[in-house]
């Protein structure tokens, strides 16, 4: 892709190289602002996709790159970088707002002309990656001192671990020797060490522009925090909220704007730091789908789903919890508890979702934030989870029928799910059916039914559901649900407890499998959960009569055992937060696990004994 | 479906008094006097203890108290529940079941007292029935100088041949004479127990009473509802109940006014019962609360619980809307005389297909509902444990006297409540959660021994449901 570069000078005569990329007549002008210590070269992948249906532009800040460089530090205030922003929009877009985007230091010094008034109707939109407005950031420190909770304090003293470089970068000498020395080679390594970004896509510039950026901190970094101005804007903004993030914890930069942006969009991103050139398909995407929908184009799913405080009203809901939100002031505190929660904006697709430990699940992630698409093969019950997961104020959710053991059905379904919600963030392996009895009564009929569920209908939703999550390159996440009869055996769960363990090992390769890609894969192995699984497990080998009474029974142990479905819920959002292989859940899937690789032969001595209740 | 309209036919005894044979197919009913030749029983008992012990001393014997019932009943699991219930059968009839007074016509003989009087009650019925293979007593309770045995055979011949028969006998012994008042009874028959201190409690001024006290405490709940603020707290809300209804009529405590906000509407994380107190926890916009009092005002019982949230909440609004099937589904199969333990498992049910948790049985004894009495105790009205004294002794007694007759004025899902619902008032309290959001209504059932109805219709949550504005018809406090 061809590369135009030209100069404009700014209104204290420096002087800064503007590239650009694709038509200047396209209807749409991207103007990129890179960060520290960077070049507008951060944004050549990114760039260069966007180019095919935008203008696209990005230059180098001054101090960077083919810019000019001030030596005096007062020369990189935030204003003088708001006026330098002025020139650029003047020289590229005179007549029509552009749409910002904001990498880093880039998006620090955006947000001074989204939050200000001299661009502030030159501009359309803003997408802010990995740099917040230092006065919101500000303002966040003091409402957090205001209410001082513990975890309000935890995520102060966590982005305070975060951000020890602001005041190294304050030091005098230090910071340029480092960078003109040991870093020249160090830097580009460390960041393809830690963050994965290609090597060579640093700046040919490189260490002049780290030192002479320095004057950037020390410019602003000290005003701004201590004393920081109530900054709202009307702009459209949508923030990127990189997930593994070493300089700017997800925390601060998704709670710090809320206060003062009217309409906000979060799209949390399972990448580091240097998302630009690691990421780029993904953020291309967002910052199109982003424009698109600013520029007044239906909003993508995903889009739509992180959208946080107002005009949420327009997204339309088909189901039926979209009556409900009538009432504003409902709608607007729903929103808000989801906005601030763990899970916001991800969709989250869970299969049994009509009771037990499905419905559970589905209604904890909407409780989370998330948008939920409940599947269960009874409609109705799939339906009223749906609708429950709406009331607790997740976004536009979806129920579908389906047998999760048809390949044809599970293929449709994921073809359904991918055109009406997009591609999930997470997918929840849950539908399974109780099979007891005796190996030796167990007909093929029966391990048909017991695999085609337990185990293929896991299959089935990882192979379709992780194709979408690699091919999309957002990462995510697959929980399947086994359970303690994995790796308990038992004379009487032959069936079940082969699919089980089936779906243990399943989810172990796939896991090692589908790393890479940045999508975790779990195992929750649930012990006896009081569920309706117990009155609907079906018992080879017994008359009709008997097979009532040991359900019967077998409910009444469950109800006895009072493990709700709830606690393995909370297993599941664990195990997808914190990306842990296998969760066991309940004291006797712990111990049992335990046991399985302390003492087999306890497990080998129980398994002997018919612990059927009769 | 309750196991008595599993009958196809059924005859009816009264024992020294009238005899009515049910016959469904043919919807008819004969009556006839029943045949009173014979030996006399001293029903009596000739003692002015065991008058004490039976009837509260209106000279009424047992006997009149008294009816027989001979079931045609095919199904045997039915029968076997029945067996198995045992002594829960036995009780004594209200006096306005039966009038006049009648004899037993039957010596006793005090080892097979049950044998010898329900061949004579059945023989005197149905004409040529004779028992076959009458077993010993499958279940019996004693308390002091009374003695009730329950038990079961087949009849031989006659019109109801083939049918099982359960025999109650209530027995009172003095002076060395044994006087005894035997029954036949079916699953569906219900009698208040005279030791009980339970007064009938649907005289039409009795319910009056109690429905105005009920008005009061639903009053008091909307009127303080509509005080909260932001900020006030549990603490607050609940004196505020308190002080409302001593100022309008209430002399005494069930217990004292409770106030749940946010988490705390579903008990969430409740490991004692202290934490059912209020605490300083404060109400923001958009939590929901449920406020849950039980006034007394000269002995007449209420306890509701108001749900309700600052500024609405769109979760506790749609369990609030739920909660109308809840109130349908309880009334229905009351009606229908299913056990109570059965009703709870119904309602839990019903909890799982609204995907709802079932927050009641979080509540001491896991009650869907408890029994509510006129308080005749006397004493101080002091609080005890947020009870007050004189409701506790009248819980307490009513648990002694229910247990002995294997009953209990506690409504859960164990075996203490597997029988069909006691006439009575009933406080239901159907208590749902989603989350941490939780919702509830609670109000008085009229449970009578062959229907039941709700007190009152004209409540916050039922007016609500029909859509109707509150109505303001004139509502005198209760002096």
């Amino acid at each position: 892709m061809k590369e135009l570069q030209t100069y404009v000078t700014a209104p204290d005569g420096v002087r800064l190289a503007v590239f650009e990329w694709g038509e200047r007549s396209a209807a749409t002008t991207v103007v990129l602002v890179h960060g520290y210590p960077d070049t507008h070269a951060v944004w050549r992948p990114i760039a260069e996709q966007l180019a095919e249906r935008h203008h696209v532009v990005a230059y180098d800040v001054r101090g960077a790159g083919q810019s000019d460089a001030p030596r005096k530090v007062r020369s990189y205030t935030l204003p003088t970088l708001e006026a330098d922003l002025g020139t650029v929009l003047q020289e590229v877009s005179p007549d029509k707002p552009v749409h910002l985007v904001g990498h880093d230091w880039g998006s620090i010094q955006s947000w001074e002309s989204v939050t200000g008034t001299a661009l502030a109707d030159r501009i359309a939109s803003f997408t802010s990656i990995s740099g917040p407005c230092l006065d919101h950031v500000g303002q966040w420190f003091r409402s957090k001192l205001r209410q001082p909770t513990p975890r309000a304090l935890g995520q102060l003293a966590w982005q305070g671990v975060h951000s020890w470089y602001i005041g190294y970068f304050h030091l005098p000498l230090l910071p340029p020797l480092l960078w003109r020395t040991a870093m020249v080679k160090g830097w580009p390594a460390l960041l393809h060490a830690i963050e994965g970004v290609p090597r060579g896509s640093g700046a040919p510039t490189f260490p002049t522009d780290a030192v002479r950026g320095l004057a950037l901190y020390r410019a602003n970094m000290i005003p701004r925090l201590t004393r920081p101005r109530q900054r709202p804007t009307d702009i459209p903004v949508q923030v990127v909220l990189p997930q593994k993030d070493l300089y700017v914890t997800p925390a601060m930069a998704g709670q710090a704007p809320q206060p003062f942006v009217g309409r906000l969009w979060r799209r949390p991103l399972r990448a580091g730091h240097w998302a630009p050139l690691t990421h780029e398909g993904v953020l291309a995407g967002w910052i199109d789908e982003f424009v698109d929908h600013i520029e007044g184009a239906p909003a993508a799913p995903g889009l739509e789903r992180a959208q946080v405080s107002s005009g949420r009203e327009g997204g339309g809901s088909e189901k039926a919890g979209g009556a409900k939100r009538g009432r504003s002031g409902s709608a607007t505190s729903a929103g808000d508890t989801a906005a601030s929660a763990q899970h916001a904006g991800k969709l989250v697709v869970v299969t049994g979702a009509g009771s037990g430990i499905g419905r559970a699940t589905a209604l904890a992630f909407a409780e989370a934030g998330a948008s939920v698409v409940a599947a269960d093969l009874n409609a109705d019950s799939a339906a009223r989870t749906a609708q429950l997961a709406s009331l607790l104020g997740a976004g536009r959710s979806g129920s579908y029928a389906v047998n999760v053991s048809d390949p044809v059905a599970m293929e449709e379904f994921a073809k359904a799910v991918h055109a009406e919600h997009g591609v999930p963030d997470v997918i929840v392996n849950n539908a399974g059916i109780g099979l007891g009895g005796a190996f030796l009564d167990t007909q093929t009929s029966d391990w048909d039914a017991v695999l085609g569920v337990n185990l293929m209908g896991v299959v089935h939703g990882c192979r379709l559901f992780g194709a979408m999550m690699k091919e999309r390159g957002e990462g995510g996440h697959i929980v399947n649900i086994a359970s303690a009869a994995a790796y308990l055996p038992s004379r009487t769960l032959s069936a079940y407890a082969t699919s089980k363990a089936a779906v243990l090992m399943l989810t172990e390769c796939l896991r090692a499998e589908l790393a890479d890609q940045g999508i975790g894969v779990s195992a929750v192995c649930p012990g006896f959960a009081n569920t309706a699984i117990a009155k609907a497990t079906r018992y080879v080998g017994v008359s009709a009569n008997e097979q009532e009474q040991l359900r019967g029974k077998a409910d009444r142990l469950y109800r006895l055992r009072n493990l709700p479905p709830e606690r393995v819920a909370e297993a599941v959002l664990r195990a997808v937060e914190e990306n842990r292989p296998v969760v066991p859940v309940a004291a006797e899937a712990r111990i049992g696990r335990a046991l399985s690789r302390l003492s087999p032969g306890t497990l080998r001595f129980v398994a002997r004994r018919d612990l059927t209740p009769r | 479906m309750p196991i008595g309209s599993r009958m196809t036919s059924t005859a009816r005894v009264v024992v020294g008094g009238r005899v009515g044979v049910d016959d469904d197919e043919a919807g008819a009913r004969r009556e006839g006097e029943v045949d009173e030749a014979g030996g006399g029983v001293d029903l009596e008992g000739g003692a002015d203890g065991e008058q004490e012990v039976a009837g509260g001393g209106d000279g009424a014997g047992l006997a009149e108290h008294l009816r027989v019932e001979v079931l045609a009943e095919e199904d045997r699991g039915g029968l076997e529940h029945a067996a198995a219930d045992g002594a829960a059968r036995v009780g004594l009839a209200r006096a306005d079941v039966v009038e006049g007074v009648g004899e037993l016509a039957a010596p006793v003989d005090g080892s097979t007292p049950g044998r010898r009087l329900g061949e004579h009650a059945l023989g005197a019925t149905c004409g040529a029935v004779e028992f076959q293979d009458l077993p010993a007593p499958v279940s019996a309770a004693t308390r002091g100088r009374r003695a009730v045995s329950l038990m079961q055979g087949n009849v031989a011949s006659g019109r109801s041949a083939g049918d099982r028969v359960f025999v109650l006998t209530a027995m009172t012994r003095s002076s060395g004479k044994l006087g005894a008042d035997t029954c036949c009874a079916n699953l569906t028959q219900q009698y208040v127990d005279t030791m009980s201190n339970k007064q009938p409690a649907w005289a039409p001024e009795d319910l009056d009473r109690f429905r105005a006290v009920q008005q009061l405490a639903y009053r008091c709940a909307e009127a303080v509802a509509a005080t909260l603020e932001p900020g006030v707290t549990e603490k607050q809300a609940a004196r505020r109940m308190r002080e409302w209804l001593m100022e309008n009529g209430a002399d005494d405590w069930f217990h004292v006014p409770f106030a749940w906000f946010g988490d705390r509407t579903t008990f969430h994380r409740f490991r004692t019962p202290l934490q059912f107190f209020p605490t300083d926890k404060r109400l923001e916009e958009g939590m929901p609360f449920i406020l849950d009092c039980a006034p007394v005002a000269d002995g007449y019982t209420a306890d509701i619980g108001y749900a309700g949230s600052l500024g609405g909440n769109a979760v506790q609004e749609q369990i609030l809307g739920d909660l109308q099937e809840y109130r349908a589904l309880i009334l229905a199969e009351v009606r229908e005389r299913k056990p109570l333990n059965e009703i709870y498992r119904s309602v839990d049910a019903l909890i799982a297909k609204h995907g709802y948790d079932n927050r009641h049985r979080v509540y001491p004894g896991r009650v869907l509902a408890h029994q509510v009495t006129r308080l005749k105790a006397r004493g101080p009205r002091t609080v005890v444990a947020g009870f007050g004294i004189r409701s506790l002794q009248t819980l307490g007694r009513e648990l002694v006297a229910e247990r002995i007759v294997g009953r209990s004025p506690l409504w859960a899902d164990g075996k203490s409540s597997g029988h069909a619902p006691t006439p009575g008032l009933w406080a239901v309290e159907p208590h749902l959660g989603l989350r941490r959001i939780g919702a509830k209504f609670e109000e008085l059932l009229v449970v009578t021994e062959d229907d039941a109805y709700w007190l009152d219709d004209d409540l916050p949550h039922v007016r609500a449901w029909a859509g109707q504005a509150p109505t303001t018809s004139e509502k005198e406090t209760v002096a």
